[in-house]
């Protein structure tokens, strides 16, 4: 086994310069495949994760700019199977400068905990008991680089006041991770009690009852000046990342297509380096080498080439959103991008893939060429 | 002397298979870039700069839309007679106060779309001086009828002519079409600015104000009085340099396309390298020839060079073909949460083409140039006697 090893490794060495160019070109290809297949996959995952959830959202029907009256919220809150009720109200402040905009969200101090237990609140007494008290989530965090028991000044845009908060604490474990939330009764009192919730996030007592509780809550206000629509977590946050589809699509159509050329160079490669070695593979066999085991070490060496090239590419694009990650602020949202390790696992099958398909047809016709012939034809 | 071009046209047959693998690697990595930049032109397109360089545009201080600006009644009386505001022939101020607010449309693939609405006056056609009614008539105030941009007719239920659209709180009729030489404009609809406040409950508040400058007006100190004047506070700006923001995003959107773009053209272009590099050491007893006949280093170098930018011209040409399909595509651009959504339709332009064709050849050259450099430096003598 060692001695075929060896004997791989000797012919990658052959031609250094075309093993390390075709190298270079899969690498830099499943570099890009799998930061456009990441997109789609994240997405997908983001998704995955809140459809297990308990949540609603019951918000308006007809646009942001239709805000919900806050008196829904008792018949909200007395609906069968309603647990808890959290309203949110999108504030939309700006901090500093008008570039360094993340939401900032009002809410109920004394039942948020309660309807986001799962999103790794810290600092909750906190913000139960200070009326300016306000939670950050850990990107935005990273991104100004705060910390917790800072006071900051948030800019009112869509309403006329500034906000002084005070930070208790922070989010973890969000689906984004760019965003504020601070007391809803904190921003009646500053905007002048208008009363309005953008969002009812309604928790149920079990998953399954949660299409009979949505249903329940549009029938409630349905035909009124406010009617709603409400939808689990789920469908809320994908009607949303929907919004991107087209992107989305042009992402993974992209990723097949870089598949596809990778595949024809790899291909080309294979050949070319198979061909040039006609005279020597028939010397092999005329020495008494079986056709299955030159098959087998052309197949290993190509296979060899294409996954050294998916290992560079896979780790070029893990270290780079590692970097960026860290300097979370030059790319604002897409900052919770990560490489899921799913995609790392598939953009390793498809080198895979592609060093044993390129290989495939000039290494049989080698391994199977009559062996007089190619000698008379090589001298 | 040049070597004769039909040398590297026919060369490029002798190698069949591999040259059209390593063409079909390059056509792919073209088409991806031709599909890339038709969407940016369609963006573009949609967020063109439509505008007057006489009008401009007032929102709240520091804000970065017209969707997070809130103006009132006070504000807006306070500064609609200022003198450098042209006025018309009656004497009253070219100013058009809007509403731009959005309503929730289901789109594509279970999408939640902004669908834009704008609230205007029948006055502000005379600020707005680009837009058309292609079809149908401009709206009457009162009576809750729209008019809707060209680019979302049949794209949402309800959105064509003579139909009923169901938006808000109300059921307006569709009464005309129109178009504005591009421009976001042509993704909205737009209702009677009364009817649309009362709708949203907005009472008398707007989101921006446009209007028309007096021949004679100076800007710099106009912008400064609105600023500083403490009844009206907002800030003003040319609707040139407003559409400039506006466009940011898709200008990072671009910049995505060619990072893609140009990471896979690198790939393509180590790809184009070693089918040259097989090529010039295949042909090395060629090469000998070519030199024992007289031809110069240079030829035999610009010889290669025209080869492999040849063979990426063809494959250019492949690629653009595989991506015209393409073309035309209509779809809609999101941004993230309150962004408005925007119809735009995918151009493939000739200056997209010729671009196309330029990346290929650049492939080409790149991927040729250390191939070729070898070829120039092949010893005579030795390639001969190799033979």
């Amino acid at each position: 086994m060692t001695k075929y090893a060896l004997l791989i490794f000797k012919n990658l060495l052959r031609s250094k310069r075309r093993t390390i160019l075709t190298i270079i070109s899969i690498a830099v290809s499943l570099f890009i495949f799998a930061l456009l297949v990441s997109l789609p996959t994240f997405v997908n995952q983001v998704l995955a994760d809140t459809s297990s959830s308990v949540r609603i959202s019951c918000h308006t029907k007809m646009g942001w700019d239709y805000p919900l009256p806050e008196a829904y919220r008792v018949k909200v809150a007395a609906t069968p199977h309603v647990v808890a009720v959290a309203t949110a109200v999108f504030f939309g402040g700006i901090y500093h400068e008008a570039s360094d905009q993340f939401p900032s969200i009002a809410t109920d101090p004394e039942t948020f905990a309660d309807v986001f237990s799962d999103w790794g609140l810290s600092g909750v007494d906190q913000f139960k008991k200070i009326k300016t008290a306000c939670l950050v989530a850990q990107g935005t965090m990273r991104r100004f680089n705060l910390h917790v028991g800072q006071q900051i000044q948030i800019r009112g845009t869509l309403f006329p006041v500034n906000l002084t908060l005070n930070i208790v604490g922070t989010v973890a474990n969000a689906p984004s991770q760019d965003f504020l939330i601070f007391r809803s009764d904190y921003f009646e009192e500053a905007v002048g009690n208008p009363h309005i919730v953008d969002i009812f996030w309604v928790k149920v007592d079990d998953s399954r009852n949660l299409p009979q509780v949505a249903a329940a809550l549009d029938r409630q206000f349905a035909n009124s000046s406010s009617e709603t629509r409400s939808e689990s977590e789920a469908a809320f946050v994908g009607s949303i990342f929907a919004r991107v589809g087209i992107f989305l699509k042009v992402a993974e159509l992209i990723g097949l297509v870089v598949v596809v050329a990778i595949g024809l160079v790899a291909a080309n490669t294979a050949a070319m380096s198979i061909r040039e070695r006609r005279g020597e593979i028939a010397v092999m066999r005329s020495m008494g080498f079986p056709s299955r085991v030159i098959f087998l070490l052309l197949i290993a060496e190509s296979l060899a080439i294409a996954l050294i090239g998916g290992a560079l590419g896979c780790s070029a694009a893990f270290g780079l959103l590692k970097v960026f990650s860290l300097n979370a602020d030059i790319l604002g949202p897409i900052v919770m991008l990560r490489i899921p390790p799913v995609v790392l696992g598939e953009a390793m099958v498809v080198a895979m893939l592609i060093g044993l398909l390129s290989a495939c047809i000039p290494a049989y016709s080698a391994s199977r060429r009559n062996i007089v012939e190619t000698l008379r034809m090589i001298d | 002397m040049a070597v004769p071009f039909k040398y590297n046209w026919k060369s490029l047959f002798v190698r069949r298979v591999s040259n059209a693998m390593t063409a079909g690697g390059i056509a792919l990595v073209v088409a991806v870039f031709v599909v890339a930049m038709a969407m940016v032109a369609g963006l573009d397109s949609t967020i063109k700069d439509t505008s007057s360089p006489d009008t401009m545009i007032i929102l709240s201080k520091g804000v970065d839309s017209e969707l997070t600006s809130r103006i009132t009644l006070d504000q807006l009386d306070a500064l609609k007679f200022l003198p450098s505001i042209k006025r018309d022939g009656t004497g009253n101020p070219l100013v058009s106060p809007e509403l731009a607010e959005q309503i929730f449309m289901s789109g594509a693939g279970n999408s939640l779309d902004n669908l834009p609405i704008r609230g205007a006056l029948p006055e502000s056609l005379k600020v707005h001086d680009k837009i058309r009614i292609v079809s149908g008539r401009m709206l009457q105030p009162g009576l809750n009828e729209v008019i809707i941009g060209k680019l979302i007719v049949n794209q949402y239920p309800g959105c064509s002519l003579d139909s009923d659209l169901v938006l808000g709180r109300r059921t307006w009729k569709v009464v005309g079409v129109f178009e504005s030489g591009g421009g976001s404009f042509e993704s909205e609809v737009w209702a009677d600015l009364h009817s649309l406040q009362d709708d949203s409950l907005r009472n008398s508040s707007f989101n921006s104000i446009r209007f028309k400058l007096a021949p004679d007006a100076d800007v710099a100190s106009l912008v400064q009085r609105m600023a500083d004047d403490p009844r009206i506070n907002l800030e003003a700006k040319t609707e040139a340099d407003y559409y400039k923001e506006q466009s940011a995003y898709a200008a990072r959107l671009r910049i995505v396309g060619l990072v893609v773009a140009g990471i896979m053209a690198l790939a393509a272009i180590f790809a184009a390298m070693n089918t040259m590099y097989a090529a010039v050491s295949a042909r090395t007893s060629e090469i000998g020839t070519l030199r024992a006949l007289g031809f110069g280093p240079a030829a035999i170098m610009t010889s290669f060079l025209v080869e492999s930018s040849l063979l990426a011209f063809v494959a250019g040409i492949i690629g653009v073909i595989l991506a015209l399909p393409v073309n035309g595509l209509s779809t809609k651009f999101n941004g993230v949460l309150s962004a408005p959504t925007l119809a735009f339709n995918l151009q493939i332009t000739s200056g997209i083409v010729i671009q196309a064709l330029a990346f290929a050849v650049i492939i080409g050259l790149a991927g040729g140039w250390l191939p070729a450099r070898q070829a120039m430096r092949v010893s005579v003598v030795n390639a001969l006697r190799r033979k």
